[in-house]
């Protein structure tokens, strides 16, 4: 005999289609309650986590960073390792905010750019980075490619290889 | 949003839709409660930090709607869709929301009645919530084993039982 606290509750994931899973079997479906979940709307995601972290272009940010993030995953080719997904947005979402809170000055705009490049170009393959340069000029048509501020760990290499 | 449409009524649906705290007392104790459409729940009290939390959205509000009325009608909730869709996540913040621990399992397919038993049972006992992901990995000769056991709880928590065989 066990105690039961009334408070217990279940709940299962699943994503059907996959290859090698089973469905559930009737008596187990019926104990559970099936909630069909779509796309979530990034656009609006995105939106309300930039305006908490401080963005005053909100609106027209959002834009551009979810339409990026859909045609990268529609346009650029479809290595394995490549996730495109919420996950990822959620992660420079992130980087979008650590850069705004430490770089008070920086114009908003830039602050997406360099996020969305630091985050995604170092997993690119070769012909992609192309593809990506090309989606970066047409959705900010008037801003130049952020300088790198990578220059103490460019100087540390170049010394330790000298050395 | 209440006020573009002019709503007033208490059971609106646009307002009974939402999330809703309020605060009751009896004669002994004072409970938080949380309500939303027609269900009631007491509040877990259980410390979450100061973590981040979901932007709600239209979707994630359906989800919790949907799940607070199964929780409410004694089942259990089985969100699917797409990977990425934020299932998981949508389960954490509930349960954030109302404040009661939640338990995340990866299953897979080595998952077997014996690991399976001791987490329903350690759940049971602490009313804790669990979230079992990719549950359809686990092979069906486990599931149907599992079945019984989730039975045999969600019985009795219908039932009211303080106690039952497990």
């Amino acid at each position: 005999m066990i105690k039961v606290n009334k408070n217990m509750g279940l709940f299962i994931t699943m994503n059907p289609g996959y290859a090698g899973r089973s469905a559930l079997p009737d008596n187990l479906a019926s104990l559970f309650r099936p909630v069909a979940m779509m796309k979530p709307n990034f656009e609006m995601i995105i939106k309300i986590t930039l305006i908490s972290s401080g963005f005053l272009e909100n609106e027209e940010l959002a834009k551009k960073v979810s339409v990026i993030y859909d045609l990268m995953l529609k346009q650029l080719s479809k290595a394995d390792h490549y996730d495109f997904g919420m996950r990822a947005i959620k992660s420079v979402l992130r980087a979008l905010a650590d850069i705004k809170r430490t770089n008070r000055e920086m114009k908003e705009v830039n602050i997406v750019i360099k996020a969305i490049r630091d985050m995604n170009l170092p997993k690119f393959i070769a012909d992609d980075v192309i593809l990506f340069d090309n989606m970066f000029i047409d959705l900010f048509p008037d801003c130049d490619e952020p300088e790198n501020d990578n220059d103490d760990l460019q100087i540390a290499i170049e010394n330790a290889m000298v050395a | 949003m209440l006020i573009e449409k002019n709503i007033t009524n208490p059971n609106a649906f646009e307002w009974s839709q939402q999330l809703r705290f309020d605060h009751e007392d009896d004669s002994e104790h004072s409970f938080i409660k949380v309500f939303q459409t027609k269900t009631t729940f007491e509040y877990g009290c259980e410390y979450q930090g100061n973590n981040g939390r979901l932007v709600v959205t239209p979707l994630t509000d359906r989800c919790y709607m949907t799940l607070t009325s199964a929780l409410y009608q004694f089942l259990g909730g089985a969100p699917q869709g797409p990977a990425g869709t934020g299932k998981t996540e949508t389960v954490k913040d509930l349960a954030k929301n109302l404040a009661f621990f939640t338990v995340i399992e990866n299953c897979s397919a080595q998952a077997n009645i014996f690991s399976l038993g001791k987490l329903f049972t350690g759940l049971a006992l602490s009313g804790s919530w669990g979230c079992f992901d990719e549950f359809n990995r686990i092979s069906v000769d486990v599931l149907s084993v599992v079945a019984g056991m989730v039975k045999t709880l969600l019985d009795a928590i219908r039932k009211n039982e303080q106690t039952t065989a497990f």
